[in-house]
């Protein structure tokens, strides 16, 4: 499972990710007031390092191997343990800028993360070989949008800051946002590899 | 001479099928369909009460020049791999460049549309006097403003986005591109007191806004420098962004492209000198207190 892993992963990609994510993390951490919008950013970095962890290039080949989806999905998501290991660390550091709410960004962060390994695997199952060729570049752009232009930031304040009060957008909201997206993320992941796993039997079955 | 004369004539047509169709990718491309609606989301609510429109240019400099990046760098790469999946193709690289180039005109058509919108709002909902414009600035002032970080930059994002295509084709670029570019905006945009006169280098960056003051933490500022000469030095820097691009064909004669481009650079170092050493040299106060 390692040698797969260390093979299919896009490691160097995961690695320039990663590495953003813990700049972007310290420019917000030095200067929490101006540089906020980066804090979004660095939330859609982490939703596309995710999903460029579960890309097969060569699904042709590798989806008619005996190893079935939630094996080498298993194998893959050691990428994003690293991913979820440096955004973890990145907040931890951060704490202290983040206006009294670390554990709100970072459930932002573990969040996107579940979304997208649950959408990339999702896609995966349905025989997409590269699903984050389309989505990595959007997620990171509409993060992007949303920290920079905070559309509509009272009814969806996705990534709220300061005490949250005026237009800052609200953190008990945002935060029940969040949680709803992780809860739906990782039913949507359990769903995905269980309906694998099923049309494995269906097929050898067959 | 009719052969002779029809020869003449198949780039210029090769030139315009490849671009009518390069402009409908753009246009049904969803990362420019969601930028659009995202822009048009913002324009439902009131804008801002103290600076009206004038401080919503982010919508459109987000919604269509970042999403633009991504936008082109992907039909860029669609472009490369459809030529390749061909084999040997009678269009060089450069006219595919060239004809992605006029699929440019996708965002600036919507950055017009917002244009309309901002000069609307803007007078519809006029800024309140704690705001802008005050003293010295003008309406026209402002509109040049809105014309730069709106619709300038909603051209200057699929630029970019095409010279990332051109000279780094690779999976990941234009996303972290994406984000380097709101970093190094952000950093550039007046915050910081000992940028704010260099600022103008940057292709984004506000001249208008609540900077504010020692006591007034959101006391209206007006900030050096001329919007008029920055929509020049911005237009300038298109031009050098799409050449560069083109510059990446290595199969056919770069140098008349190289004396383009070392005219284009000369003149965008002289308006961006022009941009930083025109307009108010002072950072200007709005005596009235933000009341926030």
């Amino acid at each position: 499972m390692l040698r797969y892993a260390f093979r299919a992963v896009p490691w160097w990609r995961l690695a320039a990710a990663t590495g953003l994510v813990l700049v972007l993390m310290e420019v917000v951490r030095r200067w929490p007031w101006t540089m906020w919008p980066l804090q979004g950013c660095a939330v859609g970095v982490v939703a596309a390092a995710t999903l460029w962890c579960f890309d097969e290039p060569s699904a042709d080949i590798v989806d008619v191997t005996p190893r079935p989806l939630a094996w080498r999905t298993a194998a893959r998501a050691s990428g994003v343990l690293l991913v979820a290991l440096a955004w973890g660390a990145t907040v931890l550091l951060a704490r202290s800028s983040l206006f009294d709410h670390a554990s709100d960004v970072a459930l932002q962060g573990f969040a996107a993360l579940l979304a997208a390994a649950s959408f990339a695997t999702w896609r995966r199952a349905g025989g997409t070989a590269v699903p984050a060729r389309a989505s990595a570049a959007l997620v990171v752009v509409v993060a992007a949008f949303c920290g920079l232009v905070r559309p509509g930031f009272d009814l969806l304040p996705l990534f709220p800051y300061a005490d949250g009060s005026g237009n800052a957008g609200d953190w008990a909201t945002s935060r029940v946002l969040w949680a709803s997206l992780a809860g739906v993320a990782v039913v949507g992941l359990m769903t995905a590899l269980a309906d694998v796993r099923w049309w494995r039997w269906g097929g050898s079955q067959m | 001479m009719s052969a002779i004369h029809t020869e003449r004539r198949q780039p210029d047509a090769r030139l315009a099928t490849l671009a009518r169709k390069d402009i409908l990718r753009y246009l049904r491309h969803p990362a420019f369909l969601i930028g659009a609606a995202l822009t048009v989301a913002s324009c439902l609510f009131r804008p801002d009460e103290q600076f009206s429109s004038a401080l919503q240019v982010i919508a459109p400099a987000a919604g269509l020049g970042l999403f633009g990046m991504i936008v082109m760098a992907s039909l860029t790469r669609s472009s490369d791999a459809a030529a390749a999946a061909a084999g040997t193709v009678s269009t060089s690289q450069r006219t595919r460049t060239l004809a992605l180039g006029c699929a440019l005109v996708v965002p600036f058509a919507a950055g017009l549309v917002w244009f309309a919108w901002a000069v609307w709002a803007y007078n519809h909902w006029p800024a309140a006097p704690q705001g802008a414009p005050f003293g010295d600035i003008s309406d026209t002032y402002m509109y040049a403003t809105m014309f730069d970080l709106g619709v300038l930059a909603a051209v200057g994002g699929p630029v970019v986005g095409l010279v990332i295509g051109r000279w780094l084709p690779r999976r990941g670029a234009a996303p972290i591109a994406v984000v380097v570019m709101v970093l190094v905006t952000i950093v550039m945009q007046g915050i910081f007191e000992p940028l704010r006169y260099l600022r103008l280098v940057a292709p984004w960056t506000y001249f208008v806004g609540p900077f504010g003051t020692d006591g007034d933490g959101d006391r209206t500022l007006a900030l050096t420098g001329s919007p008029y000469w920055y929509g020049a030095y911005l237009v300038a820097l298109c031009t050098f962004g799409v050449l560069f691009a083109m510059l990446r064909d290595e199969e056919h004669s770069r140098h008349g492209l190289k004396r383009a481009l070392a005219v284009v650079g000369l003149v965008a170092v002289v308006f961006c000198t022009l941009a930083i050493t025109g307009g108010p040299q002072e950072v200007l106060v709005n005596p009235l207190p933000s009341g926030r």
